[in-house]
């Protein structure tokens, strides 16, 4: 399991395979020119004790600045490899999550906050590519350079090999296992920056509930027991850091006094023996021992830093798994087909839902067939589920038991696409993007043409505020753009979905911010456009019911009543109350209100 | 949006200099004085072990050579002491590192949000939620690696080259000149690249910027793309800025990369050149084989600081654009200020409500109220009606000073609003507002919003008044349900009943509800509205509606026409007038379907 993580993590590179390949080259040919230095070093150190002509030293010399250019070059091919591989497999995983994150169903939305969704496409990306960008390299050029400088040391000599290998297993008992302090520490950490990132997301919607309500005080302690958490799951990991990261210098310097002091023995030998020429080969073999435990302590350094960057990165990593390997549940089953020519009739068999594992039946077993043209209405109280009925006809959810269907097709027998694309559903709770409102307008057919977006907009009756934009059309909505009203918006949102010719239109409770004036003349620029196509009109409103061929009441997840509104006036029941309700409050007495 | 400098019209380069940034950033720093101060001398002790260690190495080579077995194990066992008593030093500092940095971030998320709180209604309009947060969440994010570990690394570093320079120059002029030969070229290499690599990392900020922002409107306008089908063209813009961002990056990477090639290089150079002329002086007599050795490992020491500049400025580009962003937060000026020296009101007398010649609109919009005057007496129940954009809700938006008017002024209980402080009159006011916003909380405490402090019981006595205990105690959990995020798991009506238990909780003086029965059929509405009938009574309250229904309670009718009072009367006054435009509007909604 947890070496799955890095093996998929790895995995995403099968793609960059020339990449990997120049970094392998590269890593091979840099650890063998850097090990080489401390050999001319030591051996020039030889030289100059021996005595020798300066023309020898001069050309070790020389030698050396040869061999260091071969390695930079080889350390340029291996950094920009290993910085070109991580941010490939960033772009990858950005591409990934992005992707996913798409074609996730709408239950998921509803589980997972945008606050925390945005935190793992962002932070969460952004720690795998600190890792994969600067980390893979640094880790594969540190394990060869150990790798190199062990065998070197070997080679060297072998008693002074003996005794500073020991520091090896030392520091990486001391790696592993401060690595395995700082896991649970950065997973923590994670998830206290996603709860930051909650409080703060709310505080921000609701600025002006904050407000209203003088919480600003309560809302202020909020965050900062939340920034509180954040800090000391950080400063706790840095107390067990400021142990661990310290002694790894501390052992490679022990190592080099160690090494000196048992290396000397020869070197003092040799010189109480009047031999200049051995000692000055034993000293160079010393120098260039040590030199070679030099080329680590720079690594052993960043080793601490690397670990981190490493465990934060897998730690987000993971949640990122979380997302991407999320099954989204509503998708094409194998085979799916295309839906054809769309005649419009829809058909509920039985269906019922419940809104995730453990929620509540809203829906429980609706028989329900609108013939194709027909324009139905939904009424009913709040939750009587209305608005579930609607979404299980584009699939936003699928029901739980029971069949929705188009033209006697199961919908969970066609493609996505085609479905979504015949069925237009203007929501509740509207969404406009910060861009201009053509492009808002033209969201589901980015080609129409002008004359066509003009005309949704004036069957929406938008068009009568728009022309009062200087720049019509091309107003930017949202941020830097011109803030609309509730009702501008959800008109928008109309024209938005009348542009896509949709041969299924679901409007739900999408007048509710339009004013009467506005609503009546919607109502009859609407008589045209729902002649073409099936119509479902969810509405609190009586008044917009006159559009419609047939009334549907919803009661506690069931039809109650269903007929013209004549018939269930006629009926005296849920229908007849809510029309009271509207038209003549005075006659519905307060035992039918209840308590 | 996240950092949303995406679009290219608005894109402006940062509105602070570095100076005042830094400088910001020292303010916060300089907090933690002790811990700095623990930071600083461990940073210098680990220079100064720098400095050291490779004397007490060369001497003992010297001694070797000598044949002085007792110098070389009194050198090397005191080079190990030396780091021993390192160790500690750099333990310290390591954790007060940490502290300094962390403490600092805390604090400046602190500054920021606890400003944001203070930031009136028109700065969260005129914002994405997104953007906001990205000043407090990511923008902060870039300045932590700065602040915790490269700035100190390149402190150190620096402290490290100048001691190292001092100290080759004391020990020994010649060998320090001929080694100091390289420094030339490492300065032009260094000047030619740094300017490259620093704007290749504005670039990168850029870029990443871009990536934030089509994610943030990827996530959050995900439900729209799925309902018309539009993933795949949203998915190619993604990946057009993602793989801009890859690219600008790649051009970073080959920078630095390059830089860091060279210099290593150059630093070959530095140790042939110690090695070369290190071996004609030791020939001529004038110098100690220890003393290459020492100088040997000063080279070292001197080139790798060099190398870390490359992710230092990396470091600090993304340092300095995220914290020009939170200072650009933490420096909006507050539109609607409290006064400096505020009057006090009564809290237990009744509050009337008036707006006194009042011209307003929004920034540089078209006035949306021309020169109104609106008189609600204490206990009187007045309606608000009129067409969409009429200024119905931007009375509510003055009566609660959200924003204030061009001309004129607003008061409750006969006095201005300017001169009260916010919570003196906003704690005696409640407002069920249009767009009825729940916390991720339970139930309970979202009807408690307001006071914190109400017992379980009081908030059931709440909704037993509303009569929407019922309802309450029907969900999952009852008063404990969770809201989710956006109260998906709510139906609008049921989230507005929410939304005014919370504002009766509070027992206000002055109740004002805007287009609050909207989501409610019409049933529900007309249950509200006899609960509400007993509930407002002895209050002051302001109801603004479209629709004509919810306004049977109301003592008296005003009727809004583009920002003026067209019509007043009772019910049956304005019903009753010919022609006018309040009897239009009734025969219009009372057409039976």
């Amino acid at each position: 399991m947890m070496f799955g993580k890095y093996f998929r993590l790895i995995s995403l590179a099968k793609g960059h395979w020339r990449t990997v390949v120049v970094m392998l080259v590269s890593v091979t040919a840099l650890t063998g020119f850097r090990v080489l230095v401390p050999f001319l070093t030591g051996e020039a150190v030889s030289d100059i004790v021996a005595k020798s002509p300066v023309s020898s030293v001069a050309f070790l010399a020389v030698e050396i600045v040869a061999v260091s250019a071969a390695s930079a070059a080889f350390s340029f091919g291996l950094s920009y490899g290993g910085q070109t591989l991580g941010q490939k497999l960033v772009y990858d995983l950005r591409n990934i999550i992005f992707n996913s994150i798409q074609s996730q169903s709408f239950s998921f939305y509803d589980r997972n906050e945008t606050g925390q969704l945005m935190s793992r496409a962002t932070g969460d990306v952004e720690a795998v590519r600190r890792f994969v960008a600067f980390g893979l390299g640094q880790l594969l050029s540190n394990a060869f350079l150990v790798g190199g400088v062990v065998v070197s040391l070997f080679y060297l000599n072998l008693r002074l090999a003996a005794i500073v290998s020991v520091v090896f297993p030392v520091i990486l008992a001391l790696s592993w296992k401060f690595s395995q302090t700082q896991g649970p520490f950065w997973r923590l950490t994670r998830k206290n920056y996603g709860t930051m990132n909650s409080v703060l997301q709310q505080n921000v919607t609701g600025a002006r509930i904050v407000r209203s309500f003088t919480a600003e005080d309560g809302e202020a302690s909020r965050f900062a027991a939340a920034n509180q958490a954040y800090r000391d799951g950080i400063v706790g990991s840095s107390a067990v850091r400021a142990v661990y990261v310290p002694l790894l210098s501390l052992v490679i310097s022990l190592a080099v006094a160690v090494l000196y002091y048992i290396g000397s023995g020869p070197v003092i030998a040799a010189s109480r023996a009047g031999e200049p020429l051995i000692a000055a080969s034993k000293l160079g073999e010393l120098v260039a021992a040590a030199s070679l435990l030099a080329l680590l302590s720079g690594p052993s350094r960043f080793l601490g830093q690397l670990i981190l960057i490493g465990q934060n990165g897998m730690a987000g990593f993971d949640r990122i798994l979380e997302v991407t390997d999320a099954k989204a549940e509503v998708k094409d089953r194998p085979g799916a087909v295309q839906l054809g020519e769309v005649k419009g009739e829809l058909r509920f068999e039985g269906v019922r839902f419940g809104y995730g594992s453990a929620g509540r039946e809203v829906l429980k077993g609706v028989d329900l067939v609108i013939p194709p043209g027909q324009v139905a209405a939904f009424v009913g109280v709040s939750g009587s589920g209305k608005t579930t009925m609607a979404n299980l006809i584009p699939r936003f959810y699928d029901a739980t038991k029971g069949a929705v269907k188009i033209d006697g097709i199961d919908v969970r027998d066609v493609t996505l696409k085609s479905l979504r694309g015949s069925v237009g559903l203007v929501s509740q709770d509207i969404f406009l993007f910060s861009a201009t409102i053509r492009e808002n307008v033209c969201y589901g057919r980015t080609d129409a043409p002008q004359e066509e977006v003009e005309n949704v907009c004036r069957l929406a009756r938008a068009d009568e505020f728009i022309d009062r934009f200087p720049e019509r059309y091309e107003t930017r909505v949202g941020e830097r753009g011109v803030t609309l009203s509730g009702g501008q918006k959800q008109r928008i949102a109309i024209a938005r979905t009348l542009l896509t010719d949709p041969r299924v239109l679901i409007l739900d409770d999408s007048l509710s911010s339009v004013d009467a004036g506005t609503e009546y003349a919607i109502a009859d620029a609407m008589e045209e456009v729902v002649k073409q196509r099936t119509t479902i009109i969810i509405t609190q409103r009586l008044s917009t019911l006159r559009l419609a061929h047939r009334i549907v009441v919803f009661d506690g997840g069931n039809v109650v009543e269903d007929g013209t509104h004549e018939d269930l006036l006629a009926l005296g029941g849920t229908y007849a109350k809510l029309y009271r309700s509207q038209y003549a409050p005075q006659e519905v007495s307060s035992e039918e209100v209840g308590p | 949006m996240y950092i949303s400098d995406d679009d290219p019209d608005t894109r402006k380069d940062r509105r602070y200099s570095d100076g005042y940034l830094i400088r910001k950033l020292v303010g916060y720093v300089m907090g933690y004085r002790r811990d700095l101060a623990v930071t600083l001398g461990g940073l210098l002790s680990i220079s100064a072990v720098g400095i050291v260690g490779p004397v007490l190495l060369g001497f003992a080579v010297d001694d070797m050579l000598a044949g002085n077995y007792e110098g070389v194990a009194l050198l090397t066992g005191s080079y190990a002491l030396l780091y021993v008593a390192n160790y500690a030093a750099d333990n310290r500092r390591t954790y007060a590192m940490q502290v300094v940095g962390q403490n600092s971030l805390r604090d400046i998320r602190r500054d920021a949000f606890d400003h944001l709180q203070r930031l009136s209604p028109s700065y969260f309009s005129s914002k994405e939620t997104g953007r906001i947060m990205s000043y407090i969440m990511n923008d902060v994010d870039a300045v932590e690696d700065f602040v915790t570990f490269q700035l100190p690394q390149v402190l150190s570093g620096f402290l490290t080259i100048v001691s190292i320079v001092i100290i080759m120059l004391v020990f020994n002029i010649d060998l320090s000149l001929v080694s100091f030969t390289v420094i030339p070229t490492l300065v032009v290499t260094t000047l030619l690249f740094q300017g490259r690599i620093s704007r290749s990392f504005v670039e990168t900020r850029k870029k990443i910027a871009a990536v934030t922002a089509k994610l943030q409107e990827g996530i959050s306008g995900v439900r729209v793309t799925q309902a018309f089908v539009s993933e795949d063209r949203v998915s190619e813009n993604f990946d057009a800025v993602n793989s801009e961002n890859m690219l600008a990056n790649l051009r970073a990477t080959k920078y630095t990369s390059a830089f860091n090639s060279i210099v290593q290089a150059i630093e070959a150079v530095g140790l042939a050149l110690v090695l070369w002329y290190g071996a004609t002086e030791v020939l001529a007599g004038r110098l100690l084989v220890g003393t290459i050795v020492t100088f040997m490992l000063y080279v070292n020491a001197f080139f790798n600081p060099i190398i870390q500049l490359t992710t230092f400025y990396n470091s600090f580009q993304s340092a300095v654009a995220g914290l020009d962003r939170v200072t650009q937060l933490v420096n909006t000026q507050v539109e609607v200020k409290e006064p400096a020296d505020p009057v006090s009101i009564d809290p237990q007398a009744d509050w009337g409500v008036e707006l006194r010649g009042v011209t307003f609109g929004y920034s540089k919009g078209p006035p949306v109220l021309n020169d109104i005057n609106l008189k609600v007496e204490p206990r009187e129940v007045v309606a608000i009606v009129g067409a969409t954009g009429a200024g119905k809700s931007s009375i509510v938006s003055l009566v609660q000073r959200f924003y204030d008017p061009q001309q004129g002024s607003v008061l409750v209980g006969g006095v201005d609003l300017k001169t009260l402080r916010f919570r003196d009159f906003r704690g005696r006011m409640s407002v069920v507002p249009q767009d009825p916003i729940l916390f991720t909380a339970s139930v309970a405490d979202n009807i408690r919003y307001g006071r914190p402090g109400a017992s379980i019981e009081e908030v059931k006595g709440v909704a037993r008044a509303l009569g929407v205990d019922d309802f309450i105690s029907s969900l999952p959990d009852g008063y404990a349900t969770m809201v989710a995020e956006g109260a998906t798991n709510l139906s609008m009506g049921q989230k507005q009943l929410i939304c005014f238990a919370r504002a009766l909780m509070r027992d206000p003086k002055v109740l004002i509800l805007d287009e609050a029965t909207s989501g409610l059929d019409p049933f529900t509405e007309l249950k509200i509205q006899r609960s509400l009938g007993a509930m407002i009574k002895g209050r002051t309250a302001i109801m603004v509606a479209h629709r004509l229904s919810t306004i049977r309670l109301a003592d008296r009718i005003v009727v809004l026409d583009h920002g003026r009072v067209v019509e007043e009367g009772t019910f049956d006054q304005l019903v009753s007038v010919p022609g006018g435009a309040f009897a239009e509007m009734y025969a219009l909604q009372s057409k039976q379907a």
